[in-house]
């Protein structure tokens, strides 16, 4: 019973995100527990640093609030938050849409020499990474 | 690591949010197939591994038909990524070579930059490579299997 009650107060976010009837919830959102045990924080800035910064990972992400995907390609220089195009569009299932692959060409919207400068250079509808980052699913990290 | 079997069952097993990734029933030249994209927010290289030195195959499987697609490599020494080779591919499902634009295959290596961390060099285009030649046989093997639309089916925990 706790269960069925704890499943219908999830909020669903985006309907049939995945595939029919499997939605987006907005606790699927953000970081997710192995990023936040990795970085050893529940800091979204550390977390990102942890990730992005020291390990190097590319980091591709599924913005709810102007669905757009958008990728941190940190493989070159200079480094580029992009938008991500969507290989499949005419996929019925959002999820589908983008490979997440952050090599793909794409529109930059921020770009740097030093991915320090992200976490506060990045800006997204005048929102900032933390705030568009808690409001995204997190696809890619590689 | 979170793989088949690495939990006993008594204690529920591996949670699917929890999992990095799912093994499938194929191995291409004894190096396993593992599907990195069964969690639905989650592509993530796998950084350890449980063997000592193994080669992995990550493959993504389409949500609908359960088609899997290898398109990394993760080489692994002394259970730490030492290398990555990232795929791309042509229309015709062939590698693409590599380019210094980055809209090739390259590899990619991997080693500790802080104590204990694994990651690599990012924005150094020296670590932005070719990929060595005595992986090209696994290579052809890999464009082979995914021609071959293999068909992975999730064994239920």
């Amino acid at each position: 019973m706790e269960e069925k009650k704890r499943l219908r107060n999830r909020k669903i976010v985006v309907r049939d995100f995945f595939g029919d009837g499997d939605h987006l919830y907005e606790d699927q959102l953000g970081w997710t527990k192995r990023e936040k045990r990795e970085a050893r924080s529940l800091v979204s800035k550390e977390i990102f640093e942890y990730e992005v910064v020291t390990v190097g990972l590319n980091l591709a992400f599924y913005y709810v609030d102007n669905d757009t995907f958008y990728g941190i390609h940190t493989e070159s220089l200079p480094i580029e938050v992009k938008v991500l195009p969507r290989d499949t569009p005419d996929s019925p299932y959002i999820n589908s849409q983008c490979k997440g692959d952050t090599h793909a060409r794409g529109e930059v919207v921020f770009s740097c020499r030093d991915s320090k400068e992200l976490w506060d250079g990045v800006k997204i509808d005048d929102k900032t990474l933390e705030e568009v980052l808690n409001r995204s699913l997190i696809i890619t990290l590689n | 690591m979170g793989g088949n079997g690495s939990y006993s069952k008594e204690f529920g097993g591996v949670k699917p949010q929890d999992r990095t990734h799912y093994e499938t029933e194929y191995k291409i030249e004894g190096h396993k197939v593992l599907v990195l994209q069964e969690n639905p927010s989650h592509d993530k290289i796998i950084m350890n591994s449980n063997s000592r030195n193994p080669i992995y195959l990550f493959a993504s499987a389409d949500k609908k038909t359960g088609k899997l697609t290898i398109s990394g490599i993760g080489i692994y020494k002394n259970n730490k990524l030492v290398e990555s080779i990232d795929l791309k591919f042509d229309s015709n499902g062939n590698v693409l070579p590599f380019s210094k634009t980055e809209d090739g295959s390259h590899s990619h290596n991997w080693f500790e930059v802080a104590p204990g961390i694994i990651g690599r060099k990012s924005y150094d285009k020296s670590n932005h490579k070719p990929i060595k030649q005595k992986y090209q046989k696994l290579i052809d093997k890999i464009v082979d299997f995914n021609k071959k639309g293999k068909i992975w089916k999730k064994r239920k925990d």
